[in-house]
């Protein structure tokens, strides 16, 4: 592998060339030189309108669904739709089946994609067979390599065993992750309760079910200590409730999926099972509300939560179809098309930098002579996506047939590259 | 002769105010036909409707049987309960079997919304709605418009009261949608807890209160309470709807206006309206059950051409 990026504008802080447009030449994995005007005889350039390159991204929220429902995704195809999606290290869930809750289980994800192209990240279950009542062997497999702790897209409805896995998990000091979601108020719940729950005849999930549960929380680990990590918000009193923590200086953090800085509630009349997911596509307001904490710093990281399913799972009718979307490949686009090119550049550390120190990760460098971690896309560009590119099995993405911006067109991590011809 | 711009029916939400004209005028003269001593016409000869009815219903099937067999339509018949195969499953084959028993046309009632929209974007059958969860019931909407029509001679300027469960109520959504397109004001009126949040930003009017309600309205659409198919408790019990909400004669002398009242029926006789108020001379009823037919013979007339 000999490659020459050419002209492109760097996103990393640490270098020297931050915010500079350079070359840049990949050898055997390695940075070799960075700088302006580089000659690479031999090498395979990447050229493009108007490239920027960033450290690869990390995600903290995705399903690859192997082991149990490999014919959903398997764990080579999340990684290889993961890689050509630009991120190089995802935080995988544990809502396989079995469930990631022991230290073989952990172990085995983890040897089983020593080889992968991206580097895969295990948050172990916080709850036995994610039940909500019973914390897990926590120290045993964090010993074991799992980075933090999770009970996926099942919230933890019981408050006495959400304040036990708080306080156990601050034994290896390992960040919680919890997607707030008030089973309650929730219950049978297919779109935002608004009003276009209401011309539709979809029951409605209000705000409220996902606010009252970050407000439960954030007492809990005021109470508690420890960190805590807010898998995925939708709504802008959320981001309001963790501005508050934030500021007054809680250990809080949140995240924010692609698609609801591109999407609001305002998709639904038609019925396209692919636009359920959990949380529900909320309003402008909340989607606007969203992006700017995004920017702002209130939200830290945004992620995928890739939800791959099959047509069995998704080809139904809306209240039978399970929710989520198949988006790794086209988060970062999608990110990109709800953004101008200003905005993209504030919102891109959200997308390397932040998730890798809330995971605490190293941090990606430039400098040569480091092993190359990158991705390189083309914010003057904008492409149609095609089912026949993606890798994902899912079959649930409803961008297939759109055009996003800001294809990508080279992704490397040590000795793996995907250069895109599309 | 004139057609309607949408290829299914599947919801008011997407007719225009000249398609509900439309359908209109063309059920006065249906309404004529099966007022006649011959009350079959040819005009769907050699076309094959499926009714399909995955939800319980005696009166909206019949009556679209009843359409159907007058227009000289090719008739068949399903239903199926939920309980023995998974939903999601039966509709699929569902979709595989009409695709190959050549159906022409598709009446369907179904548990969950959006599942008329489902069907018709997967099959090339048009698909009229005959319920779909709590999303619309477009045929009865159009019958109740129509009756309030024949009655006033007009929609437009009326108010209408729709009285009842307006959070599972597929038949007040529609109401609404046909209501506003036809220039009538239109106010929803139930317990708080049987009311959704935003039912307001539909542009309709909100009480809590029947009195005021029927205080208000020139027209009550009383619709039927289902305590026993709720799985959550909405209200605590029939008894106490019924003191609170329920329709008899001495609240209606009481408020002393002339008010039609109207039910899509079944009627809880008891429970939401009385005996003495459904069975009066300002009830129209039976007059929606007669037109249901109209109606639907128009709908599918237009549909099919």
């Amino acid at each position: 592998m000999h490659l020459l990026i050419k002209s492109a504008k760097l996103f990393n802080e640490a270098n020297a060339h931050h915010l500079q447009v350079v070359d840049i030449e990949v050898k055997a994995g390695i940075i070799q030189r960075i700088g302006a005007e580089l000659s690479a005889p031999g090498a395979t350039e990447i050229t493009g309108k108007e490239l920027w390159v960033s450290a690869g991204f990390v995600d903290t929220y995705a399903f690859f669904r192997d082991p149990g429902f490999e014919y959903k995704e398997d764990l080579a195809s999340g990684c290889e739709a993961a890689f050509r999606g630009g991120f190089t290290r995802v935080l995988l869930q544990p809502d396989t089946f079995p469930y990631i809750q022991t230290k073989g289980e952990v172990q085995a994800m983890l040897s089983k994609a020593a080889n992968a192209p991206i580097q895969v990240l295990v948050a172990g279950a916080l709850t036995e067979n994610l039940e909500g009542k019973d914390i897990t062997e926590m120290l045993d497999m964090h010993r074991a390599g799992a980075i933090c702790f999770s009970n996926g897209d099942k919230a933890v409805a019981d408050t006495s065993a959400q304040m036990r896995a708080l306080q156990y998990a601050q034994h290896v000091n390992a960040l919680v992750m919890s997607y707030p979601n008030d089973a309650y108020l929730s219950k049978s719940g297919q779109v935002h309760e608004g009003v276009v729950s209401t011309q539709l005849g979809l029951k409605g999930i209000p705000a409220l079910a996902e606010e009252m549960q970050i407000a439960r929380d954030l007492a809990l680990l005021s109470y508690t200590g420890g960190r805590l990590h807010f898998s995925k918000i939708s709504s802008a009193r959320s981001v309001e409730l963790i501005r508050e923590a934030k500021a007054a200086g809680m250990q809080v953090s949140c995240g924010v999926s692609a698609h609801h800085l591109l999407l609001n509630h305002e998709v639904l009349p038609g019925f396209d099972t692919n636009y359920k997911v959990m949380p529900p596509l909320r309003t402008e307001t909340d989607r606007l509300a969203l992006l700017k904490a995004v920017a702002e710093g209130v939200i830290d990281v945004i992620c995928s939560d890739h939800q791959p399913e099959d047509v069995e799972h998704k080809f139904l009718e809306f209240d039978l179809a399970k929710p989520g979307i198949a988006g790794i490949e086209t988060a970062f686009s999608v990110v990109a098309s709800a953004c101008s090119p200003k905005e993209l550049a504030a919102v891109l550390p959200a997308l390397n930098q932040r998730p890798a120190q809330l995971l605490g990760l190293p941090a990606v460098s430039f400098e040569a002579g480091a092993p190359a971690d990158l991705v390189v896309f083309d914010v003057a560009e904008t492409y149609m996506v095609e089912k026949a590119n993606l890798r994902t099995k899912g079959i649930n993405n409803p961008f297939i047939g759109q055009n996003l911006k800001a294809p990508i067109r080279l992704v490397v991590r040590g000795h793996h590259h995907y250069i895109s011809h599309a | 002769m004139s057609a309607i711009s949408t290829k299914h029916l599947i919801s008011i939400k997407e007719l225009s105010t000249a398609d509900i004209e439309t359908i209109f005028n063309t059920a006065d003269n249906f309404k004529e036909v099966i007022n006649r001593p011959i009350k079959k016409v040819p005009s769907l000869r050699d076309i094959t409707i499926a009714n399909i009815f995955f939800e319980n219903s005696t009166r909206t099937r019949l009556s679209f049987e009843l359409a159907e067999k007058r227009l000289s339509a090719d008739v068949i018949n399903f239903s199926a309960s939920g309980s023995s195969v998974s939903k999601g499953e039966t509709l699929i084959d569902t979709v595989k079997n009409i695709l190959a028993m050549k159906v022409d046309m598709v009446v369907m009632r179904h548990a969950n919304a959006g599942a008329c929209e489902f069907l018709s974007r997967n099959i090339d059958a048009k698909v009229i709605n005959a319920g779909d969860g709590a999303h619309e019931h477009p045929t009865q909407a159009l019958l109740d418009a129509f009756s309030i029509r024949e009655k006033y001679g007009k929609v437009e300027g009326l108010k209408v009261a729709i009285i009842g469960d307006i959070l599972h109520s597929r038949v007040a959504l529609s109401n609404i949608f046909c209501l506003q397109k036809l220039g009538a004001e239109v106010m929803v009126c139930g317990p708080t807890t049987l009311m959704p949040k935003f039912i307001g930003e539909l542009g309709v009017k909100v009480s809590h209160n029947v009195r005021e309600a029927l205080e208000w309205c020139d027209v009550a659409n009383v619709l039927r309470i289902q305590l026993e198919r709720q799985a959550t408790r909405y209200f605590p019990s029939l008894r106490e709807y019924t003191l609170h909400f329920g329709i008899n004669r001495q609240l209606l002398e009481a408020v002393g206006r002339d008010i039609t009242i109207m039910h899509p029926g079944p009627i809880n006789r008891g429970v939401e309206l009385n005996s003495d108020v459904a069975d009066s001379s300002q009830s129209i009823i039976l007059n929606q059950v007669e037109n249901g037919v109209a109606i639907r013979m128009a709908a599918l007339y237009l549909l099919a051409n």
